[in-house]
């Protein structure tokens, strides 16, 4: 425990230096600080006009008041946003294996996917997003007169922890697959257009969609559990199942991460 | 015409060496159409729908075509244009026969031969389904008009972010903000939602401005809200804002080339 403890602080540390020198990196190229925060705004754009839609609606949906789904939107807008945080790793990944770049990342003495997945922190693109986000889901909680209680603020925090924990994982499997093929852009499309399946609450689609997303690829369980959970909504089968499946799509992902590594033969090699 | 004819088959063979990868980024724009059917399918279920008048049938049908539209003029070279004025690979270009603008409509259509003919194709399967689950009936006129306004669209759309990516003479970092613009263009041309149903703004933005002619009105077309008049006025709208993207587009070449400074040897 006392071991675990220690490798977790400096694990932490070292985070935090990524952090700082990633800030100091951004703060150098400032235009390109300010591009990144106009990209953003630009995606954020095609979010909130399906927010909207539903709001002019107005209607409830399946169980859902316009505005829980406001919240389940402006979780998905929060989430979307930390990940961008540490998106230039993901898209740096597939680069950085096929010009051999990796090597060096494989001779330091920590964990390879820890550094190649976090050494780079985007500063500048969560700040919309985020924000946004927080907008969002704090007039929609507000107008939907859910309680704003210790337990269900709590309960909601974990889950959209829960939420950004399984993005990580579940998002890095297809940068993966530039182990074994050349070009991943597609697979890359594939699951950004799977993930922008959270642009709207899960309660709009069919239900075996539903069940696809929240048990086959648990991408419902990133954006729509923490607002369900606020409203009572969720079973205690599925308070577990939006715990569990992070840590079940985290061991796949480390499964793959590993022969993904026994796979790597380096650029030049 | 013989370089850009090679050039064409250049950007053919480009295109055609990724097959798969090509094939999975078509399957991805199935996701975002998946969405919005469901989304329109429950709203309008719930009767809360606000549409700026369209029934349900063609919201369906413009959410289905606007997906493949916008796939189709899609661009996407802008970046290695924006590139070569950054880094000095415009020099190659500078020396040889060839005009640099033609030279990449050459090869964008030549990049984007391969996927139209099978994004038509699918097109086809979408309006056969359409007219069988839906019962819309498509007169040939209009298929025919929805075809020739493609062509238009290609075009616009060409100039249009051939002159976005010309500011590159005078914006070094303008590549990150591609996203952006590529993005504000993708909502303002209707490829997301039809512009109509944000209320009067939404059909200013529509008919004032020249996004809307390289997806919306291609779609109306078939989805047959537009008169024959209006089809008439969108055509002279398309080439008039091509026409007037392409002479933008001569401008900024000519003036760019002035101040451009070759890197490297």
């Amino acid at each position: 425990m006392k071991h675990l403890a220690k490798r977790l602080r400096y694990y932490l540390g070292l985070l935090g230096l990524f952090a700082k020198y990633s800030l100091m990196e951004q703060m150098a190229y400032r235009i390109n600080f300010i591009a990144g925060i106009a990209v953003e705004c630009g995606y954020m754009l095609i979010k909130l006009m399906y927010a909207v839609l539903i709001l002019r609606a107005g209607a409830e949906i399946n169980g859902l008041t316009a505005h829980e789904m406001l919240m389940c939107i402006g979780t998905y807008i929060m989430v979307t946003g930390v990940y961008m945080g540490i998106y230039p790793n993901y898209w740096a990944l597939p680069l950085s294996v096929r010009d051999g770049s990796l090597d060096m990342q494989l001779t330091k003495p920590v964990n390879t996917q820890f550094l190649v997945t976090l050494r780079k922190l985007d500063f500048g693109m969560p700040i919309p997003d985020v924000a946004c986000g927080l907008a969002l889901i704090v007039y929609g909680w507000q107008r939907a007169g859910l309680p704003v209680t210790p337990g269900a603020v709590a309960g909601f925090a974990v889950y959209c922890l829960a939420g950004w924990f399984l993005t990580y994982c579940l998002f890095l499997i297809p940068e993966l697959l530039s182990f074994w093929f050349v070009s991943t852009n597609g697979v890359q499309a594939l699951s950004s257009a799977v993930f922008d399946f959270n642009n709207t609450p899960m309660n709009l689609y069919p239900k075996w969609v539903q069940r696809l997303g929240i048990l086959l690829l648990p991408v419902f369980l990133i954006t729509n559990f923490p607002t369900l959970y606020v409203m009572g909504a969720l079973s205690p089968a599925m308070q577990v199942w939006g715990l569990a499946a992070p840590l079940a799509v985290f061991g796949i992902q480390r499964a793959i991460w590993r022969r993904a590594m026994r796979q790597y033969t380096s650029a030049s090699g | 015409m013989k370089p850009y004819g090679y050039v064409f088959g250049m950007g053919l063979q480009k295109a055609l060496a990724y097959r798969a990868d090509f094939l999975l980024t078509l399957a991805s724009c199935i996701f975002p159409i998946l969405m919005q059917v469901c989304l329109w399918t429950a709203l309008y279920a719930a009767g809360a729908a606000d549409t700026g008048g369209y029934t349900y049938e063609q919201m369906i049908l413009y959410t289905l075509l606007a997906g493949i539209t916008a796939r189709i003029v899609a661009t996407g070279f802008e970046n290695d244009v924006a590139q070569d004025i950054k880094d000095g690979g415009l020099n190659k270009y500078l020396v040889k026969p060839v005009d640099y603008g033609g030279y990449y409509f050459a090869q964008f259509l030549g990049g984007k031969a391969g996927p139209i003919a099978f994004l038509l194709a699918v097109t086809t399967a979408v309006l056969a389904g359409a007219a069988a689950v839906l019962g819309t009936a498509f007169s040939p006129l209009r298929l025919g008009l929805y075809a020739l306004s493609l062509a238009g669209a290609t075009v616009l759309n060409f100039v249009l972010f051939y002159a976005i990516a010309l500011l590159g003479f005078w914006l070094t970092e303008i590549r990150q903000l591609f996203g952006t613009i590529a993005i504000v263009i993708l909502v303002a041309s209707g490829g997301v939602f039809p512009l109509d149903i944000f209320g009067p703004v939404g059909r200013w933005m529509a008919a004032a401005l020249p996004f809307g002619y390289t997806t919306q009105f291609c779609v109306n077309i078939v989805t047959g809200r537009l008169a024959p008049g209006q089809i008439a006025l969108g055509f002279a709208a398309q080439w008039l804002w091509a026409g007037a993207f392409a002479a933008l587009c001569a401008v900024l070449w000519r003036q760019g080339a002035k101040r451009y400074t070759a890197v490297g040897g």
